[in-house]
């Protein structure tokens, strides 16, 4: 009867460390930022990587690649444009296609990034010359993208842009 | 023997489907869901109230916060303009949540029609906001605020950017 019970106290002792390895452990770095793990690449390296998918974004922008856009952008992708309008995905690469979006020259400065672990938001200014429905955009905007690492990939799930300066 | 191993058998079964019934998808993300909003909301009693020790505590030290004029203001340039005498609200009204949720990040969107003095200024124009709210040593906590003002002709995007 003890080895019954001995065998059965080893069973729940075993099963019991499996779950707190594969939920609390994970859950805890999750929740901490990832800087500081081992395994981790650094902040400058997570920016460099950022700044990368950023530039092939924007060559994509300028080309209506929507292939390359596709690949970056989440699926469940969504922005909110200057005029506090929402659209999807689905919107933005529709407009490419339908050549109603036109991104002339793209320039961005004033980038600031703050990560935590596999999220980072990065804001920034832009002047990019563009045209929507042939009315043109050339106004500063500054903006918030926020990228997420999802299967191992930066995707890009949110951005935002507001005309700086608008009266209030 | 075999009542040994029936024994160790039923006991692995029974932890492993407890561990499967905590770990559902949907249930994980209703739960998120609603420990993001009950933190919205006591960040909006306390904006409503000049309560700075509550959004002290809600705002992350790295907030980035954008206003509708598109100026970047820290944490701290914030708080300030919070201040009562700076920040009155006549009244308080956000609505249309949608939240997306990517483990311990989520991203809230929504609209505001409080109507508003702003150092003097009335602003009753609808905002359209996002937040960005990190799970960080147990406590959700806002990292990124941007606004825009919503076209008042409400006609969908006509700018790019």
């Amino acid at each position: 009867m003890r080895r019954i019970l001995l065998l059965f106290l080893l069973t729940i002792a075993l099963v019991g460390a499996a779950p707190a390895q594969g939920t609390g452990k994970t859950q805890s770095e999750a929740e901490a930022p990832a800087q500081g793990a081992a395994k981790s690449p650094s902040d400058a390296e997570i920016e460099k990587e950022i700044l990368t998918i950023e530039g092939e974004r924007d060559q994509a922008r300028e080309k209506g690649d929507n292939a390359t856009l596709n690949r970056i952008l989440a699926d469940d992708y969504f922005y909110i444009g200057v005029r506090g309008n929402v659209r999807t995905k689905a919107n933005r690469l529709d407009d490419y296609e339908a050549g109603v979006i036109k991104v002339f020259s793209v320039k961005k400065d004033n980038f600031m990034f703050k990560i935590y672990g596999d999220t980072v938001l990065m804001t920034g200014r832009e002047t990019s010359i563009t045209q929507y429905k042939g009315k043109p955009n050339d106004k500063p905007r500054q903006f918030t993208n926020v990228y997420i690492k999802l299967d191992g990939r930066w995707r890009l799930v949110f951005h935002q842009a507001t005309t700086i300066g608008e009266p209030w | 023997m075999r009542r040994i191993l029936l024994l160790s058998l039923l006991t692995v079964a029974l932890v492993g489907g407890a561990r499967a019934q905590g770990t559902g998808k949907s249930q994980s993300d209703a739960k998120t869901e609603e420990e993001v909003l009950k933190v919205e909301h006591e960040k909006d009693q306390a904006m409503q109230k000049g309560d700075l020790a509550t959004l002290t505590r809600i705002y992350a030290d790295n907030l980035i916060f954008v206003n509708p004029r598109g100026e970047v203001l820290s944490k701290a340039q914030r708080l300030a303009d919070v201040k009562p005498g700076s920040l009155d609200y006549l009244n308080f009204k956000r609505e249309d949540y949608t939240l997306h949720i990517y483990g311990n990040t989520v991203v809230l969107t929504g609209v505001s029609k409080s109507v508003l003095h702003n150092h003097g200024k009335l602003i009753r124009t609808p905002r359209q906001f996002m937040q960005v709210y990190v799970k960080e040593g147990g406590q959700w906590r806002m990292v990124s605020h941007h606004a825009n003002f919503v076209s008042e002709d409400g006609l969908p995007v006509q700018e790019e950017k």
